[in-house]
């Protein structure tokens, strides 16, 4: 019998602010590449990429949505059946700062039992920052989410912070099934058989 | 949308054996994270004749009686137990004898481990390995291979074992083929099967012996010296050297791997040493049984190689001082590379494969552009038609199949306003896809624009199959036209809907001008609580229309619908543009786009239920507001002037009535709902009693006259205003209760 090919698969979703980078975080993550050309993402584009996460395949299903202010009752739909959340916003851009706490609320209502990382991108250029690393961390801390810098442009902890992400996603997910599996044996003692059926069916690969 | 999602996902689930391909790629690039490196081999075969390993001939001088440690110890044997027994019975003691008797001498060598043994009746085959080393050993499997009595019995085949060591695949094989100098074939038939039966199942991918980098045989192959026993012996009289030499002639393994018959490819080590078959057991004679076997190298040691591999044989003999067997055991050791795996290589070549693949994955992922996402739709009136096409390209490697999707939790891909064609269709490679977007807004979202309760922009989401989707925005502005208006709010306008539309003419009117012109005058006049725009088209149908075949049956032209619609807005002086048709149908429209129906929803069931009385007919017209009566008593006065006989009305006159009914009678939306709900059964009779009955409500208003029904201006010139024709003449004291524009009498 042939194996899986991967042990786990997650979906992600990229949100934040238009014109922070989101696309370029995807594209660099599962391309490596990057192009300086700005356009507009319009809708909702996915790209798959398979890490490997203490010896366990990951296949990781990567949304990139439009961050348009219109468009947001539209993409709050895509929050569905997401297992993590990268919210971006841009070092250089103090507004998109500030929209992170409406981002975390989008999250909040949309989702339950995500895993979250936030991420400043663009920091490529010290004279440009105007977001400062304390002022994230604090926001970051207040939510009890990991921070993390990047830079698309320079490949700058690009890989580190989706691998987070993924290794968060994995950690809330065995956590889960230790949860499932703690019950387990009264839902036996109630029904003979059922928690191995139980066992079986949970698991969401 | 996780359905998107989903599908997205099942699509890549579908994928076939990703991993066969990760390893495929990984093996191409092996020598990108692994360096050859030399490990020291034993291999050993003895057939051991049914006997028991004895204490007073220790395995050392086969085993151990050699320079260097061995990482790997694959020992062979054959005949080890002849009890009948072995061919039923799984366990065996002798088994355990032996397993014993070589870990316990290999173990003057260093610390070993048993990575595997496989037994078949009496075909046994372990492989030990050096415990520092046994961590590197993965993924071992045995398996075994009957050629014995029918074709399958264990008393002969093989057993081998397959493992890698490293990076490197290794295959072992003990085997023991057909006895009989004359069975030559059969023996070469024993191989063949072999190879084509030994499949290592228990894997995640079976594999055979042929599918590894080295593969190893040991065994009692049991080729013969084809010569005459007398023969044999002179020859054995001779010195070493020389008896090798004329014996290796009539050798048939050597024979028969030269005409490549078996073993093909396969390479064994120079033969020095001698004939290993057949002794006097408990001595070094040669057989002085009745039988008398000419004495034979049956016990070999061969191996093959994949290009690029690393063997060389050091050792290769036989051990003349064990002689509890009537074969003597053979050895050999080898320097064979092992592709040793530098872990942090490996991971970064894998996580590169991996990468590559995945860009692979991703860029058969369905991808189209589309030409625009924003489409600025500027001013759009009632009834106006404004088209756009989207285009839309496949520019990825796969065909695409898209289609127009809703966003959660709502019912339509688009609004009431837009038509979208096709809204679904697939696309070649290359190819592009011409979507017309026909923006119309009529009866059904008029009213909610105008009211502004919804705005003119929609976003659309083009869903690609498996794929991304877009968001198509379209923006306009609706500027409100007197048709989808509330009947209401038209009467209480003292304005024209749209004045601006005709800014430059002198026609613009207002009732202060005073050249305006008579029949402008009428028109802007209308009896109290008739809007205007409702009192211009009865006029105008009234003293135009009467002589005029099918009016209300056939359509008018659409650009005179669409004028007639402009002329209302900026309340332009009668007459109306285009044909009667036109008229009539503008008139219908506007009646029809009527936010509430010219019989008001809650009333509409007392209609009904009053449509046999025309007491109680009156009786619920009088509870219509205002403007909504008057307009249908006006309405009435101009459908009984069209056709002054509906007593003796022609089926196509109560054909018109019934489609006229169902513009004035409307159920509500939850009525309608309701009746949907109903079984098919009844449905169909229903209906059609209910268009009698609303069909007959109206047939009563027209052979009966109210006594205040409005009067209609016979004529738009003065002159002909004076003169009453049948219709009005013929309506008792009207003029009492109607009222009558005061500036109809200049």
């Amino acid at each position: 019998m042939a194996k899986k090919d991967y042990d786990h698969l997650f979906k992600l979703l990229i949100i934040g602010d238009s014109g922070v980078g989101k696309s370029s975080l995807l594209l660099r993550f599962s391309d490596g590449t990057f192009t300086g050309s700005y356009i507009t993402t319009i809708g909702v584009d996915f790209k798959i990429r398979t890490v490997d996460i203490m010896g366990e395949k990951v296949k990781l299903q990567i949304w990139d949505t439009a961050g348009q202010e219109r468009f947001r009752t539209i993409t709050s739909t895509y929050y569905r059946g997401t297992h993590g959340v990268v919210v971006v916003y841009d070092v250089t851009n103090g507004e998109s700062f500030a929209n992170i706490k409406r981002w975390l609320e989008e999250i909040e209502h949309n989702c339950e039992d995500v895993s979250r990382v936030l991420v400043g991108n663009k920091d490529d250029d010290p004279d440009r920052k105007v977001v400062l690393t304390s002022d994230a961390k604090r926001i970051a801390d207040a939510s009890g989410i990991p921070l993390f810098e990047t830079s698309a442009k320079d490949n700058r902890n690009v890989e580190e912070m989706f691998l987070s992400i993924t290794s968060l996603v994995l950690e809330n997910k065995k956590r889960q099934l230790q949860r499932n599996g703690a019950n387990e044996p009264q839902g036996q003692r109630l029904h003979e058989g059922l928690g191995r059926t139980n066992k079986k069916g949970c698991g969401c690969k | 949308m996780s359905r998107n999602g989903e599908t997205a996902m099942n699509r890549l689930d579908q994928m076939k054996s990703r991993e066969l391909l990760v390893e495929e790629r990984m093996s191409l690039r092996q020598e990108d994270f692994t360096a050859m490196s030399k490990y020291l081999f034993f291999f050993g075969t003895w057939n051991v004749n049914g006997q028991s390993p004895r204490s007073r001939e220790p395995l050392e001088p086969w085993l151990t009686n050699f320079d260097g440690q061995p990482h790997v110890y694959v020992v062979g044997f054959q005949e080890l137990d002849l009890d009948k027994r072995a061919y039923v019975y799984e366990a065996s003691i002798r088994e355990v004898e032996w397993l014993k008797a070589v870990e316990n001498t290999i173990s003057k060598k260093g610390r070993y481990k048993l990575a595997r043994s496989i037994r078949l009746v009496g075909m046994m085959l372990v492989i030990y390995v050096l415990e520092e080393d046994i961590e590197y050993v993965t993924n071992v499997a045995a398996a075994a291979v009957g050629t014995g009595i029918m074709g399958w019995m264990g008393n002969k085949g093989a057993v081998s074992v397959r493992l890698e060591f490293h990076g490197s695949h290794l295959c072992f094989i003990c085997a023991h083929f057909a006895a009989h100098t004359e069975e030559v074939e059969r023996r070469n038939e024993d191989y063949r099967n072999i190879c084509e039966r030994m499949v290592f199942t228990h894997l995640e991918y079976p594999k055979r012996i042929k599918e590894h980098d080295m593969i190893f045989w040991v065994g009692d192959f049991n080729y013969r010296i084809a010569i005459s026993r007398h023969e044999a012996h002179k020859i054995l009289q001779g010195d070493l050297p020389s008896l090798l030499k004329d014996l290796a002639d009539h050798d048939q393994l050597q024979l028969q791997m030269t005409h490549q018959k078996v073993f093909h490819g396969y390479k064994e080590g120079k033969i020095k040493f001698r004939p290993t078959y057949k002794y006097d057991m408990g001595t070094d004679m040669w057989d002085s049984s009745e039988k008398a076997r000419v004495p034979s190298w049956c016990d070999r040691i061969l191996w093959k190689c994949k290009d690029g591999e690393q063997v060389e044989q050091l050792m290769y003999t036989s051990v003349k001082d064990l002689r509890l067997s009537d074969h003597k055991p053979v050895m050999a050791l080898f320097d064979v590379g092992i592709r040793v795996v530098d872990k942090p290589k490996k991971k970064k070549v894998y996580e590169t494969v991996l990468k590559e693949i995945d860009k692979e994955e991703n860029s058969f992922i369905p991808q189209a552009n589309v030409d625009r996402q924003d489409f600025k739709l500027g001013e759009i009136t009632f009834i106006q038609q404004v088209e756009h096409t989207l285009t839309v390209a496949n520019t990825g490697q796969v065909p695409i199949i898209f289609e127009f999707i809703p966003a959660l939790g709502k019912e339509s891909y688009c609004k009431d306003w837009l038509k979208i064609t096709p809204n679904k269709s697939n696309i070649s490679q290359g190819e592009v896809c011409y979507v017309e977007l026909q923006v119309c807004v009529d009866k059904k979202s008029a009213a909610k624009l105008t009211t502004g309760a919804e705005k003119l922009e929609d976003i659309l989401i083009l869903h690609l199959d498996r794929g991304k989707d877009f968001f198509i925005s379209l923006q306009g502005e609706y500027i409100s036209s007197c048709f989808g208006m509330n009947l209401e709010a038209l009467a209480a306008r003292t304005t024209p809907v749209r004045p601006h539309l005709f800014v430059k003419t002198e026609q613009l009117i207002s009732f202060d001008t005073p050249d305006l012109t008579f029949a402008s005058k009428v028109a802007l006049s209308p009896p109290a609580h008739i809007p205007v725009e409702v009192w211009m088209l009865l006029c105008h149908l009234y003293t135009s229309s009467t002589d005029i075949p099918d009016l209300f049956l056939q359509p008018g032209l659409p650009e005179e619908v669409e004028k007639i619609r402009d002329h209302l807005d900026a309340r332009l002086p009668l007459p109306l543009p285009g044909s009667g048709h036109s008229v009539a149908e503008a008139l219908l429209l506007l009646f029809d786009a009527l936010p509430e129906p010219l019989v008001p929803f809650k009333l509409y069931n007392e209609c009904l239920e009053a449509s046999a009385s025309w007491p109680t007919a009156k009786v619920v017209l009088e509870k219509f507001p205002k403007t909504h009566r008057e307009t249908f008593k006006a309405f009435m006065v101009l459908l009984r002037k069209l056709q002054p006989r509906w007593e003796q009305h022609s089926s196509t006159d109560l054909g018109t009535l019934e489609i006229l009914a169902d513009l004035v009678l409307k159920p509500s939306v939850e009525v309608n709902k309701n009746m949907a709900i109903m079984g098919a059964i009844g449905k169909g009779a229903m209906k059609q009693a209910i268009s009698r009955k609303k069909t007959a409500f109206l047939h009563m208003f027209l052979v009966n006259r109210l006594d205040d029904e409005p009067i209609i201006p016979s004529s738009l010139s003065q002159t002909g205003a004076a003169t009453s024709d049948n219709g009005l003449a013929a309506l008792p004291q009207s003029r009492s209760v109607v009222t009558f524009p005061v500036t109809f009498t200049d």
